[in-house]
């Protein structure tokens, strides 16, 4: 994973926790008695979605560049 | 071994620079999405706190008390407006400035010295030339007039026009003329020959035209302060709002600031991806 792919997908990533944050506060925080235990869930929702997202881009721009590396070595092999 | 050292060494500087300046842009929205979130007792501590109890009440705060909403939908119709009569009268000009050289050079210097002065030198013969149309039948009628969207719509096409002009007149120039040539000689009208050779091959820079402009329309202060009193507010003023004579509602400031963000966030990064091509179209020439 190259460093601006990184920074793409770990920006996207941070949305990802503010949108879950949103979505928590508007929709779910009611049902929680003890707002510190929702705050404490929220925040573990949120990291648990963002970190998920950027391991499966982590994962997708690995993959990427493997198939592209091996796409260059077929056409080097073609060559030779 | 010493020279694998000194260019990892290089990298880790590289890239540590590029954190630090990317740190500097990304801080501040970082810190008013945080700010947003805070319960007023949290906001203008020091030092600032990290770990609160996040709430909604900034935004119940901006969007139900001083429905914010209302100006989303201002700065989304004279954006838009504006955005889609920049990169037609925009891509028509550059089309003719690249393929035809109107004016040997001078009329697109002259286009682009409309650039060089401050918006704010220009914004008084605009507010009464404004409030003039306002107040005719035509003027009326059109919604071009003191607080009316046309008066901005046609503020901000005239503001953003040299600088699509100017951009579009690169991309054009990057197209080859056989391509065209052929077109014709196939028996297609000139205008045929835009509209399904020129403007299919050059979309990628006509896309990033248009989001560049949509995002000046967006974010645009000044012409909509004055131009504007409650109608037509867009969102900058609609921010500038929570500017009380009590104090700063520094809360609810973030919390519009946030939600004027997000809806261009969301779209910029939908369109990444062709604003990259776009930025990189004809950067190699054949």
């Amino acid at each position: 994973m190259s460093f601006s792919q990184a920074w793409d997908a770990g920006f996207r990533a941070l949305l990802i926790y503010v949108g879950v944050v949103f979505v928590w506060l508007g929709l779910v925080e009611q049902r929680f008695d003890d707002p510190e235990t929702s705050v404490a869930a929220m925040n573990a929702a949120a990291a648990l979605a963002a970190i998920a997202f950027f391991i499966r881009a982590f994962l997708r721009a690995r993959a990427e560049r493997a198939k592209a590396e091996a796409e260059v070595r077929a056409l080097m092999e073609g060559e030779i | 071994m010493l020279q694998r050292d000194s260019s990892f060494a290089k990298e880790a500087l590289r890239y540590g620079l590029i954190v630090i300046v990317l740190g500097f842009i990304v801080f501040p929205i970082l810190w008013m999405v945080l700010t947003s979130f805070k319960p007023p007792q949290d906001v203008m501590v020091s030092p600032p706190r990290f770990l609160f109890t996040p709430t909604l009440d900034n935004y119940y705060h901006a969007i139900v008390d001083k429905n914010f909403l209302f100006y989303i939908k201002n700065t989304l119709v004279i954006s838009v407006t504006s955005t889609v009569l920049v990169v037609i009268i925009g891509a028509l000009a550059a089309y003719s400035f690249a393929r035809y050289n109107v004016g040997d050079g001078h009329i697109l210097f002259f286009i682009l010295s409309t650039k060089m002065f401050p918006a704010i030198a220009v914004i008084l013969p605009y507010f009464l030339i404004f409030r003039n149309i306002g107040k005719t039948d035509v003027g009326r009628f059109l919604g071009i007039g003191l607080d009316q969207p046309g008066a901005l719509i046609i503020s901000y096409t005239m503001f953003n026009l040299p600088f699509a002009i100017w951009l579009l007149v690169s991309f054009f120039q990057d197209i080859p003329r056989e391509l065209e040539h052929s077109a014709r000689l196939d028996g297609l009208s000139r205008l045929k020959v835009l509209r399904k050779v020129v403007f299919p091959l050059a979309a990628p820079g006509i896309a990033v035209t248009g989001v560049f402009t949509l995002i000046f329309c967006w974010n645009e202060f000044l012409f909509a302060y004055i131009l504007t009193r409650q109608k037509a507010s867009t969102v900058t003023v609609g921010v500038e709002s929570f500017f009380t004579l009590q104090g700063i509602l520094w809360g609810p400031v973030a919390a519009a600031a946030t939600i004027s963000v997000l809806p261009m966030m969301i779209f910029v990064l939908a369109m990444q991806r062709y604003m990259v091509r776009g930025l990189t179209f004809g950067a190699v020439r054949g």
